[in-house]
């Protein structure tokens, strides 16, 4: 693993020093039930120092205990949210009135932002396959009082054959969780290259079902919070492949991110690739996070 | 529900909790034999068939063995409310936790209320004032 990350990162000894230190608090302030105003007089009034994520308005990086025990937690004013995971949501920029696939919801934290900046208009159908997680993000829907969204549970990981197009798709895929290892020491216990092969081989199959159902000149924003290429860069090579599309900038202001790897194990992945983000947990001392944005064109 | 199920269901629920029904006006509500949803028009407006849906938009109440507001729906939709209790923070605490809470307000069912914020529905007897709807929580 070490050799791999050296090979990312030409500052992997601070990639190393990051990945052990704990992940900052942090919010979402959920404008579907409360202001921004308020909830930092409510916050700030119980003892919480708020500082303010420079990339998304509504996010906030908070120091102090019981985060989750507030009467303000109780009542959905905010979601406890990592920061990076913030900027998938921004970059795929539902607008009122849109039909949004968010094809791997649970439990639900992109899936609420986009409630928000879609101010409970339009549609967005949001998938989990598994049973158990889709309690979670029902459970988080209803408590940030989300009216706009249905839920489902379709493998993306088998052949889709439906008519709806999409206006946007959401795409967080489940990954190796490479940049997770601040949060989830078990994700550094279970890694391993079979598992990251596996996970490229699953993210595959589900980029290609997701961009099946997205309309021309829609939009689909692929994440992860790995690092390793054949998970991120790799998988949108295959996209382009397959699909008539184009990459397109990561535009959302604010964080420090470094070009996608064009290059890795032997392999040469499309130019295109340079215009996702990678972002390594020293960047923004956050958690580490792949994205892309990908339109599609028409014949 | 239809547009008379609709508005019978709300003769119901606004009835009990005094909520203001204007704020339902362009929402959809849809039902089985026990619960009771509500969702954007938007949402009923695709062809999503064969995605195997599980749910659609929020949780609002149940019908059985009586009609009650899930707490989501008192939060979402009753800080209006005409029948309301408020509580002063310690007593809201203890109010979410599950405790009975001494009230001057008669018996009945009410909405409870922490500053501008609906918290959940109650019902007071004899005085004490506690939650009704911790089993609405999916």
């Amino acid at each position: 693993m070490e050799e791999r990350f050296r090979a990312l990162a030409e500052d992997a000894d601070r990639l190393f020093e990051y990945s052990r230190k704990p992940l900052r608090k942090s919010i979402r302030v959920n404008t579907l039930k409360t202001g921004k105003t308020k909830l930092i007089t409510a916050l700030e009034s119980k003892g919480f120092r708020l500082e303010q994520i420079p990339w998304t308005k509504e996010g906030f990086w908070v120091e102090g205990e019981g985060l989750g025990d507030t009467l303000e937690h109780f009542l959905g004013h905010y979601y406890i949210q990592e920061a990076s995971s913030m900027i998938p949501p921004l970059e795929l920029a539902p607008e009122c009135g849109d039909l949004v696939l968010d094809a791997a919801a649970a439990p639900g934290g992109k899936t609420t932002h986009m409630a928000s900046l879609m101010e409970n208009t339009g549609c967005i159908l949001a998938n989990e396959p598994d049973s158990r997680r889709i309690k979670a993000l029902k459970f988080n829907l209803g408590k940030l009082g989300v009216l706009n969204t249905l839920t489902s549970s379709v493998d993306f990981s088998k052949k889709i054959d439906y008519k709806s197009r999409f206006d946007r798709i959401l795409l967080d895929a489940p990954c190796s969780c490479e940049g997770q290892f601040r949060k989830n020491p078990q994700a550094l216990e279970q890694w391993s290259l079979h598992k990251i092969h596996r996970c490229s081989g699953l993210q595959k199959k589900m980029i290609e079902n997701a961009l099946s159902l997205l309309k021309v000149d829609g939009l689909l924003v692929y994440s992860t919070c790995t690092l390793a290429p054949e998970e991120n860069e790799e998988v949108v090579d295959y996209a382009l492949k397959n699909f008539n599309l184009k990459v397109e900038e990561i535009i959302t202001p604010g964080f420090r991110r470094r070009r996608g790897v064009a290059e890795w194990g032997g392999r040469s992945y499309s130019s295109e690739v340079g215009k996702c983000a990678r972002i390594h947990p020293q960047d923004n001392d956050s958690e580490g996070f792949f994205l892309a944005k990908l339109k599609k064109c028409g014949h | 529900m239809n547009s008379k199920e609709k508005e019978s269901f709300l003769d119901e629920a606004c009835g009990k909790y005094g909520l203001n029904r204007d704020q339902f006006r362009e929402l959809v509500f849809l039902e089985d034999d026990e619960t009771v949803w509500v969702s954007n028009r938007d949402c009923l407006m695709h062809e999503l068939r064969g995605f195997r849906l599980d749910s659609v938009g929020m949780f609002f109440a149940r019908k059985k063995p009586k009609l009650e507001l899930a707490v989501n729906a008192v939060q979402m939709f009753a800080a209006e409310a005409a029948k309301q209790i408020k509580l002063g923070r310690g007593k809201a605490l203890e109010f979410i936790a599950g405790a009975a809470v001494a009230v001057k307000e008669s018996d009945g069912v009410y909405v409870v209320k922490y500053g501008g914020d609906a918290l959940d529905s109650g019902r007071v007897q004899g005085g004490l004032l506690k939650r009704t709807s911790k089993n609405s929580l999916i």
